[in-house]
């Protein structure tokens, strides 16, 4: 086994809003090994983003990491000091956002916001930071670096922004890419070029990602290890090919029902009926018992806890703690 | 045919725009560029395409919310860019549409109950006393609760506004619903929610719908017919069945085999196009698909394929099938 890289432990991010507390992540712990490929998956609103947000310490201002720890190579990130956590974005961690369209400068042409973060991260004179984002460009398969640089991101299309993205997020050969939901804006085929593109990425340079989507076509396809989270909690973890066999939460159960697959042809979907609890509002018990089909008398009293269901595999469920039902 | 109710020959829409301070009339975007299909009664038609493939365009010009630039589209036979005023407001009751993102298709300030019943009011389809029933029964059909009836938008989820939307469109009892990626922007427990209601309503009332999607897999599952477009032409349509057990154009195949399966240990052949889509300003010549087709000649470039029945109600549009 290779070394751990990332561990997140008890992680808890809390929103403070006009309507209360919003617990956006409710104590989440996972980690990533080197050259590993974590997937969060959930829906809208379940804390994905802000759970990566919260890792890079970028999030909004009304936000705060309340408490846990979040260790990189052995040093709690939450306890550097500002410009330590400057040092770490872009050198150690990089990221790639869900809209390449809006992530960068319409103002500043694809080399000057290339070559920027190189330079002040690598220390290298403009002249080779140049060299360098060609050389990016170019690894990135996109043909005529030279002249990719001189444009206006208005001038390149989504898939070749989100290329762009990935090469200024390699450009410090980061151990860790943080991608959030990487190809939720882009078209299938386009998609299908991106994944390629990380995939092969990860295979180099044994980059760790993490990877946040709410596509488990996308995790099928490219997590060795998967984290489910639901309003803030994380609800089920364990390796891909163990949870897509055997998934154990309901709510797995049901996001794996609920999408429909090209060639299994069924008369209807499977549902999961209501919808997302609002954060701001959570009873006691488990958040997903409202719309689970197993809910039992506990369910509504107290929260599961992630209790090991097979080998690597843990799921938060009173389904499958012992003597509770 | 009598049981014909949308047929499409030869449509063409082009937007031009004009630049600068002595308006130049700068070269069209050609988003539709002569797409002709049918569509039966009862029938839900599937088009996929890629974003600027132009669907939304036939979208919103087979209902005639915009003009057309070439060609036809009948409605039961007649001509819908060629009806009386009085014959288009009838026409404006029988089809209706749905928009993808359920947030701005509705007025914030306009009550749920309004939203749906005004049309059915100024149509006359029940009188005044009985609106508030009329909509109560399309509400439940929907399935939304009798208390949402005095709500205002915003107290609504993503799911939920789809389905007011839904219940506007349905409240009006029309035989044809255009749904441009009605599920796009929701989350998949919900969206399944949202599709089983678009089967139901589809059975219990007989509609026909045209449904827009970039997602083939929804498509798959709703659908009985589906067209695949590419730049502003239906590069292939074929029944369900025929389209995904034999897909035969070059981009059919690519973009069945880029959906991603959420099935880890499932073998993939993939095939990756390559490249972008080009601008439909100044798509290639001959197939506009050439540029990033796995299996180009010269003669791609050269002629552009004819869209031909290849075997039964299974068109296609390329050299080489």
């Amino acid at each position: 086994m290779s070394e751990m890289l990332l561990e997140v432990n008890h992680l808890v991010t809390n929103f403070h809003t006009e309507n209360g507390i919003v617990q956006a992540v409710n104590d989440v712990s996972f980690s990533i090994r080197e050259g590993e490929t974590v997937c969060i998956v959930g829906e809208s609103g379940c804390g994905k983003s802000i759970t990566a947000l919260s890792l890079m310490q970028l999030i909004p201002e009304n936000g705060k990491v309340e408490s846990g720890e979040i260790l990189f190579a052995g040093n709690n990130l939450l306890q550097l000091t500002k410009k330590d956590i400057r040092r770490l974005r872009g050198n150690e961690i990089g990221m790639i956002f869900q809209e390449p369209m809006t992530s960068l400068n319409p103002v500043f042409t694809i080399g000057e916001q290339m070559i920027e973060p190189i330079m002040e991260h690598l220390f290298l004179s403009k002249k080779d930071a140049y060299k360098k984002a060609k050389e990016l460009i170019t690894m990135l398969g996109m043909p005529n670096a030279e002249k990719i640089i001189q444009l206006y991101p208005h001038e390149l299309s989504g898939g070749m922004l989100q290329r762009i993205m990935i090469a200024i997020a390699l450009s410090c050969n980061p151990k860790l890419i943080i991608a959030d939901e990487p190809t939720t804006a882009l078209d299938v085929t386009i998609q299908a070029q991106i994944l390629d593109l990380l995939r092969d990425i990860k295979k180099e340079f044994k980059t760790s990602i993490l990877l946040i989507t709410h596509d488990l076509g996308v995790v099928a396809e490219m997590a060795d290890y998967v984290v489910v989270m639901y309003a803030g909690k994380l609800v089920e973890e364990g390796p891909v090919l163990e949870l897509f066999a055997d998934p154990k939460h309901p709510y797995t159960k049901g996001l794996l029902q609920a999408k429909p697959v090209i060639g299994e042809r069924k008369e209807r979907l499977y549902t999961i009926a209501g919808q997302v609890p609002n954060l701001t509002d959570l009873k006691d018990g488990c958040y997903f018992a409202d719309r689970c089909e197993h809910v039992q008398g506990i369910c509504r009293k107290k929260q599961p806890d992630l209790t090991d269901v097979g080998q690597h595999q843990k799921t938060a469920c009173w389904l499958y703690k012992e003597g509770a039902r | 045919m009598s049981d014909t109710l949308i047929e499409v020959s030869n449509l063409k829409k082009y937007y031009t725009s004009s630049k600068g301070l002595f308006k130049k009339l700068s070269d069209p975007v050609k988003a539709v560029d002569g797409v002709s299909f049918t569509i039966k009664k009862g029938e839900v038609f599937g088009l996929v395409g890629e974003s600027g493939s132009g669907k939304s365009t036939i979208g919103k010009t087979i209902l005639r919310i915009q003009d057309k630039t070439g060609g036809e589209v009948k409605y039961k036979g007649q001509d819908i860019f060629n009806l009386s005023k009085k014959e288009l407001r009838h026409l404006r009751v029988q089809t209706q549409l749905v928009f993808q993102d359920p947030f701005s298709s509705l007025n914030p300030r306009i009550r749920v109950g309004d939203a749906i019943g005004e049309a059915v009011v100024e149509h006359g389809i029940v009188s005044k006393q009985e609106v508030r029933a009329h909509v109560l029964e399309v509400m439940e059909k929907c399935g939304l609760s009798p208390f949402h009836i005095d709500r205002y938008p915003h107290e609504f989820s993503g799911g939920q506004r789809q389905r007011i939307v839904i219940a506007r469109a349905m409240a009006l009892n029309p035989e044809f619903i255009v749904m441009d990626e009605p599920v796009a922007s929701l989350d998949v427990s919900i969206q399944a929610q949202i599709i089983n209601l678009f089967s139901d309503l589809q059975r219990e009332n007989g509609l026909s719908y045209l449904f827009i999607s970039h997602d083939i897999s929804v498509v798959e599952h709703l659908c009985t017919k589906i067209a695949i477009m590419y730049l502003g032409n239906i590069v292939e349509l074929a029944s369900k069945e025929d389209l995904f057990n034999q897909p035969l154009h070059p981009y059919t195949k690519a973009l069945l085999s880029a959906v991603p399966i959420p099935d880890p240990t499932a073998k993939r052949e993939r095939i990756l196009l390559k490249g972008d889509i080009p601008s439909p300003i100044n798509p290639p010549s001959g197939c506009k698909f050439r540029s990033r087709c796995p299996s180009a000649t010269n003669l791609c470039s050269e002629k552009i394929p004819e869209y031909r029945e290849v075997n039964k109600d299974h068109f296609v549009a390329c050299h080489y099938v």
